[in-house]
């Protein structure tokens, strides 16, 4: 059985209430879930309760999902949901206290990445995020936000400008849009 | 900065894994205690569930009270968060008794030590006491140890051998526990077991043992004693009891029907049929699952930690779940829309679905075959309008529900959308509530009744 059979055949347990396959499922995708959610967080708590609220709503929804193949891009989209809560709190936290925290000491070359992305609008950050580190294809991404093909190609298109600015030149990028 | 590699960073961000385990370990439990309080009839009546069943066939347990109290304080989670109980171990009875055999194995790495005290093997039970030493100072949520049961053994594949171990202080010693409950048919009389634990206390490491345990004594009755219900073609047998020094075993088989999953909940009564209540959060597993040409036979084993059932006659009364795969219709479903099941005389029909700019409305029938009183079904509570594209994505509109005939058993759920409504007709879909339902019923079977001698 092939990777691709694999996990659809484990969506496929875990759909049917099967807790064993989902667990195996989640911890296939955990890191990815934790790094995506620290994207958005910025700091490891945070990412934490986001997993942990993922987890949860996932498992107790997890009968909604139609398609196996749609798995992915659905937990995904838990994953962003929570994130914009957790971000609305932080923003209610630092107008309360007039002040943002930031961890500047254990601040390392990845946060580049982060900061980055953090300062393009939410619609561009979300294309980029699901487009680069989840793998999730254009138009599952156009259906995923409600919005058209173009549209996402047109975000993507200037995410990347605006990443490149913040970020100095992405080679990266460019070369894998063109695929 | 030149030539940055996109993926590259995210990939460097570094994860904490033993943290990121149990986040999604508690996410998990918080699921399935939400599954839990969606049943009421399971929590008020509950001596044994199935439906917590995997988490538990490991239990790593020692309460962190600071991290107790911490998480009851966080709102939402505080309700939801309840720590493992340390009082439905095995290993709680086997140290009381002193009947745990001492190991005295150590492994250091970076700096910890980790000793395994002792062992034991009690019932289907295996387990073993740990301390660690050299301890960094940290986090309540660091304060556990991430680990594995038999790497490599294909006997053992498919169990959850890898789980966390959680420390707690105790006079100036970090004690943890490992404990296992073992899914064979045939329980061996010796085994060795060995462990790996790769990251403790947030240090990432290798602290390998390999433990033999010895099986204590164990009173082993076999009954072989059946209850059948032809109209849910479904019957349970009683085959084994295993009675242990800390813990109380029943093996048992369910023979239904090959398309739906029976999931069997075990309720523990006197022989005056009064339930006879602990609190025990454990542990039904299943430990082989055949399927002949239209029947599914799977044979479980329940397991009570903590508790050595005595002498006397009992009653144990199995009730079925029955857990079918169903999928939210589209709303240009053709009708009438008809579910049934095998198993459960209940059956539900959505004879119309009108859409308007504003609203949804769903009328639809129910009816069932048993005159038991458990079938006071609620469907119409149960009944969801799921908004957006495919995937659907959790979100969920509530009805408000009339009866229009009580006698006929005809409903109306009225979908208010929301405004302005962002989806088109095909992006709403349908979660009938029929599966949620007939999970939510359990059947009850007649009690199987039994002697311990």
């Amino acid at each position: 059985m092939d990777l691709r059979t694999e996990h659809t055949e484990l969506v496929r347990r875990a759909i049917k209430q099967d807790e064993a396959a989902f667990e195996q499922l989640i911890l296939l995708h955990s890191e990815q879930l934790y790094r995506t959610a620290y994207v958005y967080v910025k700091n490891e708590q945070d990412a934490l309760d986001v997993v942990q609220e993922t987890v949860y709503k996932a498992f107790i929804s997890i009968g909604q999902v139609k398609e196996p193949k749609y798995f992915v891009t659905w937990l995904t989209k838990i994953l962003i949901r929570n994130c914009y809560r957790v971000l609305n709190q932080q923003t209610a936290v630092a107008d309360l206290i007039e002040q943002i925290p930031v961890m500047e000491s254990s601040r390392e070359e990845h946060l580049d990445l982060i900061d980055a992305l953090s300062h393009l609008r939410k619609e561009y950050r979300d294309v980029l995020v699901l487009f680069y580190f989840h793998d999730v294809p254009m138009k599952e991404i156009a259906s995923f936000i409600g919005i058209t093909l173009n549209t996402v190609k047109t975000y993507l298109k200037r995410g990347r400008a605006e990443l490149k600015k913040q970020l100095g030149g992405l080679d990266y990028v460019e070369a894998r849009s063109s695929k | 900065m030149s030539k940055h590699d996109l993926q590259n960073d995210y990939n460097q961000i570094p994860v904490p894994q033993a943290a990121l385990q149990e986040r999604i370990r508690q996410g998990m439990e918080q699921g399935k205690r939400e599954q839990q309080i969606k049943r009421p009839k399971r929590l008020r009546r509950l001596v044994v569930s199935t439906g917590l069943a995997a988490s538990l066939l490991i239990t790593s347990t020692f309460v962190i009270p600071s991290f107790a109290t911490a998480m009851a304080k966080v709102p939402l989670l505080g309700q939801m968060y309840r720590p493992f109980l340390e009082q439905e171990n095995t290993g709680t009875a086997i140290s009381q008794k002193q009947l745990a055999t001492k190991i005295n194995q150590v492994a250091s790495d970076n700096g910890i030590d980790i000793q395994v005290i002792d062992a034991y093997y009690d019932g289907a039970t295996i387990g073993m006491n740990l301390t660690a030493t050299g301890v960094p100072n940290v986090k309540a949520e660091a304060r556990s140890g991430l680990y594995e049961l038999f790497k490599g053994d294909k006997r053992f594949e498919g169990t959850e051998t890898m789980e966390l171990v959680h420390f707690k202080q105790v006079k100036g010693v970090w004690q943890g526990r490992i404990e296992y409950t073992l899914g064979e048919t045939k329980l061996q009389d010796t085994m060795r077991v060995p462990v790996v634990l790769t990251d403790v206390f947030g240090v990432k490491g290798n602290w390998a043992f390999n433990v033999p345990v010895k099986r204590l004594p164990v009173v082993e009755q076999v009954y072989g004693t059946t209850v059948k219900n032809p109209i849910y073609q479904t019957e349970v047998t009683l085959d084994k009891l295993i009675q242990g020094k800390g813990s109380t075993s029943f093996d048992y088989t369910t023979r239904s029907p090959k398309k739906e999953r029976a999931r069997v909940e075990m309720t523990l009564l006197d022989s005056s049929a009064k339930e006879i209540i602990h609190n025990w959060t454990n542990s039904t597993q299943s430990v082989k699952r055949t399927k002949t040409g239209t029947a599914a036979i799977e044979q479980s084993r329940l397991i009570l930690g903590n508790y050595v059932i005595p002498k006397g006659s009992y009653l144990l009364q199995p009730s079925l779940s029955i857990d079918i795969n169903t999928q939210p219709i589209p709303l240009t479903e053709p009708l009438p829309y008809r579910q049934q099941s095998e198993t459960h005389p209940l059956e539900m029909t959505i004879t119309s679905i009108e859409t308007t700019p504003e609203q949804v409305v769903v009328e639809f029938s129910k009816k069932s075959s048993s005159s038991q009183s458990d079938m006071k079904l609620n469907i119409s509570r149960s009944m969801r309008l799921l908004e957006g594209t495919e995937p659907p994505d959790g979100r969920e509109i509530k009805p408000k529900v009339t009866v229009l005939d009580a006698e006929k058993q005809t409903f109306r759920s009225t979908f208010r959308l929301p405004e302005p409504s962002e989806h088109t007709r095909e992006e709403y879909y349908l979660e009938t509530g029929y599966s949620n339902t007939l999970v939510n019923t359990p059947l009850e079977l007649r009690p199987i009744p039994f002697t311990v001698n």
